[in-house]
């Protein structure tokens, strides 16, 4: 299905907007039709991990920093002081590979966004951040576990304290939904919706703006649009970066509530 | 009949739902980049970080030692200080002193000397004026007795004379 730009051209033909499908769908390069089918996305993914990973190799060692070692240090001491120390606190440090690993994977691949010839971001697509929501949902019931014991965890993160004994019921559901379903299932459609809208956004501008091209006399509405293209892939390089500071805080927020229950 | 299906292909084909070949790569791609950021990329940033962190506490303690030690140093150098800056404002003073009597010695004998001087002056004036009052009551008795011999045309005595004018003198004195 595809829907016209110009009601007045539709019957001539105009531009169609491309079909959510072609947005966000990628044929395979290799492994067609096996269960490690590879495309865009898969090739993103490995982008993703290998960029940061050349990052931190290439980095120098000096006492002073100075390029790519100030962007490397720089991020470790963002995560461990505006992610880890608030959100867990000193004993969270043992955190921060996971932390590190989950914020430069989400940027990273979101950063594909407003990356020519890719211009797709890694979490458009439902699969990584499902994937890392479960981990997510994984990690802190274990830390809970781990912290508090298996009765204790489920005491403190079912019933609450406090509670009237006749409300307990609808509480231990509340909880049970809040805690072990919204929460990832929160993660992962932040994390995803946001950055497809990003993406539609974007798409949206540039065919908007090829359509004014080729209609001659709206052609002078082209500045504007083009404009608006221009910030909006200044805003999504914001948005990818924010969305993985989110992903990383939340995380550290649920393993700290899994670690401190009464904080 | 064509349309009947429509909303289960669409369902097959949801652009929302996971792709588990993207998950398998995603996952793969993930797991791969954090067992490498434990193991391989994150010690030796940290190794660093926590060196520079252990050089700049060093450099630091060190900087707050040498403080002490210039403070302590300063005490001492005061301490050591402190009896020879009280011998030399005893000296000070005492020099002072020696010569505050000195120059009231010198000032006094000056003055002595100035008085001795002023008191002779004033004996030499009073001399030179006592001698010059005589000679002038002389010629003015001598006048005195030449003019009034002239007008009482008698003769008058000189020693009478002098004996007038004398007197006139020490009353107009």
């Amino acid at each position: 299905m595809s829907v016209n730009l110009f009601a007045a051209e539709a019957e001539g033909g105009g531009l169609p907007f491309p079909p959510i499908e072609n947005l966000v769908e990628w044929p395979a390069y290799l492994f067609e039709g096996t269960f490690a089918e590879f495309n865009k996305i898969a090739l993103i993914s490995v982008l993703a991990m290998a960029i940061p990973t050349i990052m931190f190799l290439a980095a120098g060692r000096d006492k002073v920093p100075a390029g790519l070692q100030n962007i490397v240090e720089g991020s470790v001491d963002f995560i461990d002081n505006q992610v880890i120390l608030p959100a867990i606190g000193p004993d969270g440090f043992k955190f921060r590979p996971l932390l590190l690993s989950i914020f430069f994977f989400v940027f990273i691949g979101n950063l594909f966004e407003v990356i020519p010839t890719f211009q797709m971001p890694l979490n458009a697509r439902m699969a990584v951040p499902l994937l890392l929501a479960l981990l997510v949902l994984v990690v802190f019931v274990g830390v809970g576990i781990k912290e508090q014991g298996l009765g204790s965890y489920l005491k403190s993160s079912l019933f609450p304290p406090g509670v009237p004994a006749a409300v307990m019921p609808l509480m231990f559901v509340i909880e049970l939904l809040s805690t072990f379903i919204i929460r990832p299932f929160s993660l992962a459609v932040r994390l995803f919706a946001n950055m497809l809208a990003g993406h539609i956004l974007l798409v949206t501008f540039g065919v908007l703006c090829i359509a004014l091209w080729q209609a001659s006399a709206l052609v002078v509405i082209l500045p504007f649009s083009f404009g608006m293209l221009v910030a909006l892939t200044g805003f999504e390089i914001m948005v990818s970066f924010l969305q993985g500071f989110v992903f990383a805080l939340l995380t550290a927020v649920y393993i700290g509530g899994a670690m401190h229950p009464h904080h | 009949m064509l349309t009947l299906f429509a909303a289960e292909a669409e369902a097959v084909n949801n652009p929302i739902l996971p792709d588990p070949s993207e998950m398998f790569w995603g996952g793969l791609m993930f797991a791969l980049f954090y067992v490498l950021m434990r193991y391989v990329l994150l010690p030796p940033v940290q190794r660093t970080m926590e060196e520079r962190d252990e050089a700049i506490r060093a450099d630091w303690d060190a900087a707050k030692d040498a403080e002490a030690r210039i403070a302590n140093a300063g005490a001492e150098a005061a301490d050591a200080l402190a009896p020879t800056k009280a011998e030399a404002s005893e000296l000070i003073e005492a020099a002072r002193t020696e010569a505050e009597a000195e120059r009231a010695q010198i000032i006094g004998a000056a003055q002595a000397e100035i008085d001795a001087m002023r008191q002779m002056a004033s004996s030499q004036i009073e001399a030179a004026r006592a001698e010059a009052m005589g000679g002038v009551g002389a010629q003015v008795a001598e006048l005195t007795a030449a003019a009034t011999t002239k007008v009482i045309d008698r003769p008058v005595d000189a020693a009478t004379a002098q004996g007038v004018v004398n007197r006139i003198m020490s009353e107009r004195s």
